[in-house]
């Protein structure tokens, strides 16, 4: 099996053809692909042909197209398309596999570079690939996923450089600033939006700038019961560019805040909140929404972030957070409140 | 006894003894040692190589001829030890094995003098005020130490001087994820010693200031490229050599690898200012390579 799963190529009838709508030249892609992404109410309408276009351009409404007609656009697809929807992260680049931007940039962060390129080659080796199905584009992601991947990793080293960085005149204009400004420390930027993968739990973490200076903390948090430690080398990876502990969760083991702040605490740094990815049933009881964890069978109470009210009940997938100072007064037994940041209803 | 505090004052004299048994610093300063570990319960070792020598005599801040050809090489092994209470109260100890010669005048002629052997114990009680910020953090220490005439004081050129000093070190620093800053001004009240040696009181200020431009999150590595200054102002006084006493001032490039709880040090200095209250043998310059260790 070609490690690709591109092999297929559908005649290049679009090859001259350009879109009636913005003109850029479209991509081949076969009937059935049209046949597996529209809406049920839209397929009726798809003409008796093998082959259509698809149109690339980002801001371009029309998704399927044959030489000066327009067939079917955004609206009437089934799913979201990625190439048509660049600034939101939550739309997939990989359909087969379910990698998005906002999935990427999680691992980057998490790791410091991708391993969605080689994930997916692996996938597609063992033959569980099904572009033409799952792609709107009716074929293979990987030119579309190394873009993302390489603008993901552009921006962590971008934003990396930036922190630590400098160069020579800033960081000595800086040093006299802050020999002279004694008591000045730098400005800050909080660690909001930390995407948390799944099995993993993000800790946003003042001051953790070094990781030899940090090396207590790693190593407290790497006794914790509930890690595992076949990930990140003992279960935790320190990010000092970023100020966040990721830990690597064992399944089914239920998550110990209380650890992971005395941890924090006693290797001499201050936690500031802790992102987790929860995945369980929701049920409500009287005014308070409690999820239980499929895995671990932890309860929370969640608290939605906006105005926008969490459902009544069903399985959900969500990603929340608590803040840090809260965790010391946590009652054993009682739910862990926590503030919902997304939410995906599963079932 | 509970099994922790037995466990913590096992460390406690784990450390003690590996300082005395493996090895002190005139240092004020300890900038490795003010890094890690500030967890609790936290210890660690470093070994430090010091070497020093030179054969220009001053006399104020100028060169003059050496026709005798006075000169003094230093080689120092600081053993250090340090433990971590809590973040905010630590306790160090250093310990150095020296090796050292110089040619001094005695009756118009040159001689020749050496010592070998265990110097002074220092030992230090780093109290330290932490401020985490979100991404930076910040610690001003306040240090008593206490210079023990452990060192013998029987060599040509004695190891020790057989005094009791105390030293008071006022030091602050800065890290943030691209940068780190030291500052560490102290003062050290020497008292007379044995064999005629009463060395002036000393006033310095060190200060590192330092990149950060390598960082490997996976396998927590990287690398700290510091450039040192060390200013020293030291009252009239008499050793062994002669009159001691004046100012300097050196400085040089520091660079600091790590990788998780290993660190290596490797700096050298030169004297950028020496002005001496009497003639005398320059400092010269110094070549420092340490590792340390945390746990």
């Amino acid at each position: 099996m070609s490690e690709t799963c591109c092999e297929f190529h559908p005649p290049a009838i679009c090859g001259p053809a350009k879109c009636p709508a913005c003109g850029a030249l479209g991509k081949p892609v076969k009937r059935i692909t049209l046949g597996a992404l529209l809406k049920p109410e839209h397929r009726p309408r798809i003409p008796i042909q093998e082959e259509f276009c698809f149109c690339r351009t980002a801001n371009c409404e029309v998704v399927y197209f044959r030489p000066g007609e327009v067939h079917f656009q955004k609206e009437d697809l089934a799913v979201k398309v990625g190439l048509k929807e660049p600034n939101d992260p939550t739309v997939p680049v990989c359909y087969c596999f379910g990698w998005m931007p906002e999935k990427i940039r999680s691992e980057v962060q998490a790791i410091g570079k991708s391993t969605v390129v080689d994930q997916i080659k692996a996938q597609v080796k063992t033959g569980n690939c099904y572009c033409e199905v799952t792609n709107p584009q009716g074929s293979c992601c990987l030119g579309n996923i190394t873009g993302v991947v390489q603008k993901v990793e552009r921006d962590f080293q971008r934003i990396a450089r930036a922190k630590g960085g400098m160069n020579m005149s800033k960081t000595v204009l800086l040093v006299l600033m802050s020999a002279l400004a004694v008591g000045a420390a730098y400005a800050s930027e909080a660690g909001e939006g930390a995407v948390v993968p799944p099995h993993q739990a993000i800790v946003q973490v003042k001051g953790v700038v070094c990781s030899f200076c940090a090396y207590g903390t790693e190593k407290n948090l790497s006794k914790l019961q509930f890690l595992d430690s076949t990930q990140f080398g003992d279960g935790v990876l320190m990010d000092i560019h970023a100020n966040r502990i990721t830990l690597a969760l064992a399944h089914g083991k239920p998550v110990d805040l209380k650890g992971i702040h005395e941890a924090i605490v006693k290797g001499g740094y201050d936690p500031v909140r802790v992102h987790l990815r929860l995945r369980g049933t929701l049920e409500r009881h009287g005014d308070r929404s409690l999820l239980t964890d499929s895995e671990t069978g932890q309860v929370f109470e969640l608290k939605p972030r906006g105005p926008e009210p969490l459902p009544e009940q069903g399985v959900v997938e969500i990603q929340a957070h608590l803040e840090a100072d809260r965790i010391p007064s946590l009652a054993e037994g009682q739910p862990i409140r926590v503030t919902v940041d997304t939410l995906e209803k599963v079932s | 006894m509970s099994g922790r505090a037995g466990r913590r004052l096992l460390r406690v004299l784990l450390v003690a003894l590996g300082g005395a048994g493996l090895g002190m610093p005139a240092w004020a300063h300890q900038p490795v040692m003010d890094m890690a570990p500030r967890w609790e319960e936290g210890y660690g070792f470093q070994v430090r190589h010091e070497s020093r020598s030179s054969d220009a005599l001053k006399d104020g801040d100028s060169e003059v001829d050496n026709p005798l050809g006075r000169k003094r090489r230093v080689n120092t092994l600081w053993w250090e030890g340090i433990y971590t209470f809590k973040r905010e109260v630590r306790l160090s100890l250093k310990v150095p094995w020296i090796d050292q010669s110089r040619t001094v005048v005695r009756n118009g002629a040159a001689v020749r003098q050496s010592g070998v052997g265990w110097g002074d114990a220092i030992i230090g009680v780093p109290l330290k005020h932490y401020r985490n910020l979100e991404d930076s953090t910040w610690n001003v220490a306040f240090t008593p130490s206490l210079r023990v005439p452990t060192g013998s004081t029987a060599d040509a050129f004695p190891v020790g001087d057989g005094s009791w000093d105390l030293g008071l070190s006022l030091s602050r620093s800065v890290e943030a994820f691209g940068l780190y800053q030291y500052y560490d001004l102290f003062y050290w009240f020497n008292t007379r010693g044995k064999r005629g040696i009463a060395e002036g009181d000393e006033l310095g200020l060190d200060v590192n200031l330092g990149i950060h431009p390598y960082h490997n999150k996976a396998t927590n590595t990287g690398v700290f490229l510091m450039w040192d200054l060390s200013a020293r102002y030291q009252d009239r006084g008499v050793d062994g050599e002669g009159i001691s006493g004046g100012a300097r001032v050196s400085t040089g490039p520091v660079l600091v690898w790590y990788r998780d709880n290993l660190m290596v040090r490797a700096e050298y200095k030169f004297p950028a200012y020496e002005k001496m209250d009497a003639p005398r043998v320059s400092r010269g310059s110094e070549v420092n390579i340490g590792i340390g260790i945390t746990f």
